[in-house]
């Protein structure tokens, strides 16, 4: 068994203090100026309270045991409550290591192992050395398939799959807006509002509406400002590499990150495009494992994704890994487009007698008819482009071992599932679907993406074909594993 | 195709009767006392809660369809939406049986069937007999079994 670093103590207890010394600085001023002779008393218990944590932390450190030579992962962890668990090597599906500043000079980092299932990371190492992270990943070299004992030294680079040059970096940030900026100001506004107040709305009209105007071009100033130096510090440096039959990912100007994800683990790949991203001839590749908790990464999504690239280099890279065929996409039925246009119709429809409501209700102006004109011209006049638009946006493809899948006209993903990583298959038909004899059907696989975007699916095609693609899923499911059965016998009793 | 225990239907209704009760008596309740208005607006909603959800719910029985295939588990479900889902046994990972208090009070019980997936991730069969739940349970457990310990995910 092994401990961790033992610089892990002082890290952990500046973790679990940090919060609190804010807390104790402002008790102590405060309540030491308020009551006379009550700051020796607050010192005095945030002294025991720091010794308090000093000690729970050091014998964490004494009592936290891992090995990982066995064929499991064995952790004995725990000061008051012990805990020992195993898991087996070859339930692992992410090994991951990330190093923050601070981790970073003093040469430790904290390493994760994802399994699937379960809402959180399986195992977590705080803090070990950074070589003895180097060791795990390379321990884990090879996934389930290589037995305890075989573990090589060679730490070869790997070849490289994809690095992410400063130019897409740029683009890539200068693309990015941090929406985290409206909450901020939604905290500090309900702090600060009646001097805010008192200064904007100050003096005549026009300067009023100025500098409403002037902070708000400010705010989205921060937030872009704010998106691009986040993304650009989260993936400079991208790079992704090929060793053996696993994936490897680094990335990060001052939080380092790196992690490992076994060919054999992974679950979907999914090629994404924003409206601008098509416009350039740009996409983003994502590689979903059953491991990722939607909301561990920060990215809120699979670690090991390609951020910004070439649209052919990016197919090319997923049919590297999956060896699909080039998509050809077969679209819903011509009814569904008619279906859009219809549904657009009608919101505009609503939209403009809603707006009419209120120019009847207010009855200033016969000019303000304009507006509900406006919105019923305006809105009749697109709803044909863009039901085109969402009809050809989306349509889904049954491939030798494959299901392709396309959706979303804004934000484009086309999901590559493997046969054999199919979970359930849903076919749902709303009532409005029914009324035209569509379905969607659903191919569900193990992950938890769902928090950060839809699963493959089939939209809105003819609800005969459905269920034909329903059952052909199936069956394609029970092919692939019978194949991948035999292969197994083959290759012989490995794991 | 098999279908669930005509008595579910009131283990389904006594949940409508509750939500209309609740919002016809509580909210007209409210109307009376906090605002000294006439409780029948509140009385009206809770008669068509409950009128839409009689509908409801025997259309809910009536649509109700689950069978064991060879190889998987076939479940057709839903009134508004109607849904198909389709359980391979390969990727079961765990069956439960499940008696809620108010399956109790009707004598009924309900299989929950767990896969690895992100959506369709756990899909539940009610208004079983006791019997035919633990029945089917087991079933589904040899199941899934059989069909080899192909990692499930």
């Amino acid at each position: 068994m092994t401990r961790l670093h033992p610089l892990t103590v002082p890290i952990r207890v500046v973790n679990t203090v940090g919060s609190l010394i804010a807390v104790a600085v402002f008790s102590v001023v405060i309540g030491g100026a308020e009551i006379p002779g009550s700051r020796p008393v607050a010192v005095t218990i945030a002294g025991l309270g720091l010794l308090a944590v000093l000690g729970y932390q050091y014998a964490y450190y004494r009592r936290f045991e891992y090995a990982l030579e066995g064929d499991t992962i064995d952790i004995s962890s725990g000061v008051f409550s012990r805990q020992h668990r195993e898991i087996p090597r070859g339930r692992v599906q992410n090994v991951d290591i990330s190093q923050g500043i601070v981790q970073r000079v003093l040469g430790i980092a904290a390493v994760d192992f994802e399994t699937a299932g379960g809402g959180s990371t399986e195992a977590k190492l705080r803090y070990v050395g950074v070589a003895e992270a180097q060791r795990i990943q390379d321990v884990f070299r090879g996934g389930a398939r290589r037995s305890a004992g075989e573990q090589t030294a060679e730490t070869e680079p790997g070849q490289e799959l994809f690095a992410l040059d400063q130019r897409a970096l740029l683009v890539l940030s200068a693309l990015s807006f941090d929406l985290r900026v409206f909450s901020a100001v939604q905290t500090v506004g309900a702090i600060a509002s009646p001097t805010v107040f008192g200064l904007v709305f100050d003096g005549p009209m026009s300067q009023q509406l100025l500098r409403i105007g002037l902070a708000g071009v400010g705010l989205l100033l921060t937030g872009w400002l704010l998106g691009a130096a986040v993304t650009f510090t989260r993936y400079y440096g991208f790079r992704l590499s090929k060793r053996d039959d696993e994936l490897r990912y680094e990335r990060g100007l001052l939080q380092r990150y790196s992690g490992t994800i076994p060919l054999e683990k992974i679950q979907t790949l999914t090629v994404k495009e924003n409206l601008f991203m098509r416009r350039f001839g740009y996409a983003a590749l994502g590689i979903e494992t059953a491991g990722y908790a939607g909301s561990e990464s920060p990215g809120g999504g699979s670690e090991a994704a390609v951020p910004l690239e070439r649209r052919e280099d990016v197919v090319a890279l997923a049919r590297s890994l999956e060896p699909f065929e080039s998509i050809a996409l077969s679209r819903p039925p011509d009814r569904a487009r008619r279906r859009y246009r219809r549904r657009y119709w009608l919101g505009t429809a609503i939209l403009a007698a809603a707006v009419s409501a209120i120019v009847v209700w207010v009855g200033e102006s016969v000019l303000w008819w304009a507006v509900p004109a406006g919105i019923a011209i305006t809105g009749g006049l697109l709803a044909g482009p863009a039901a085109r638009r969402a009809h050809r946006s989306r349509g889904y493809e049954l491939q030798d071992g494959y299901i392709v899948s396309r959706l979303g006209w804004w934000r484009r993903r086309t999901t590559v599932v493997p046969d054999y990583r199919v979970q359930t298959v849903i076919d749902r038909r709303t009532v409005f679907q029914r009324r035209w004899s569509l379905a969607t059907v659903e191919f569900d696989t193990a992950g938890s993406l769902s928090l950060t975007g839809p699963s493959a699916q089939a939209v809105d095609i003819d609800a005969e074909e459905a269920a034909t693609v329903q059952a052909t899923a199936a069956s394609h499911l029970q092919e692939a594993l019978r194949v991948r059965r035999r292969d197994r016998l083959d290759r012989g009793p490995t794991s | 195709m098999k279908r669930l225990e005509p008595r579910v239907r009131y283990e389904w209704l006594v949940g409508v009767v509750m939500t209309a009760l609740v919002v016809g008596g509580l909210g007209g309740a409210a109307l009376v006392v906090g605002l000294d208005r006439s409780p029948v607006p509140a009385l009206v909603v809770g008669g068509l809660i409950l009128l839409v959800g009689v509908v409801h719910v025997i259309y809910r029985y009536r649509v109700w369809r689950f069978e064991l295939r060879d190889e998987e588990l076939y479940i057709r479900r839903g009134v508004l939406t109607q849904v198909r889902t389709l359980v391979p046994y390969v990727r079961v990972q765990h069956v439960d049986s499940r008696r809620a208090p108010l399956e109790r009070a009707f004598g009924l019980a309900s299989v929950v069937v767990y896969t690895a997936g992100s959506r369709g991730a756990d899909v539940t069969i009610p208004g079983l007999t006791p019997e035919r739940a633990a029945e089917l349970q087991q079933r589904l457990r040899t199941l899934a079994i059989e069909s080899e310990p192909d990692d499930a995910v």
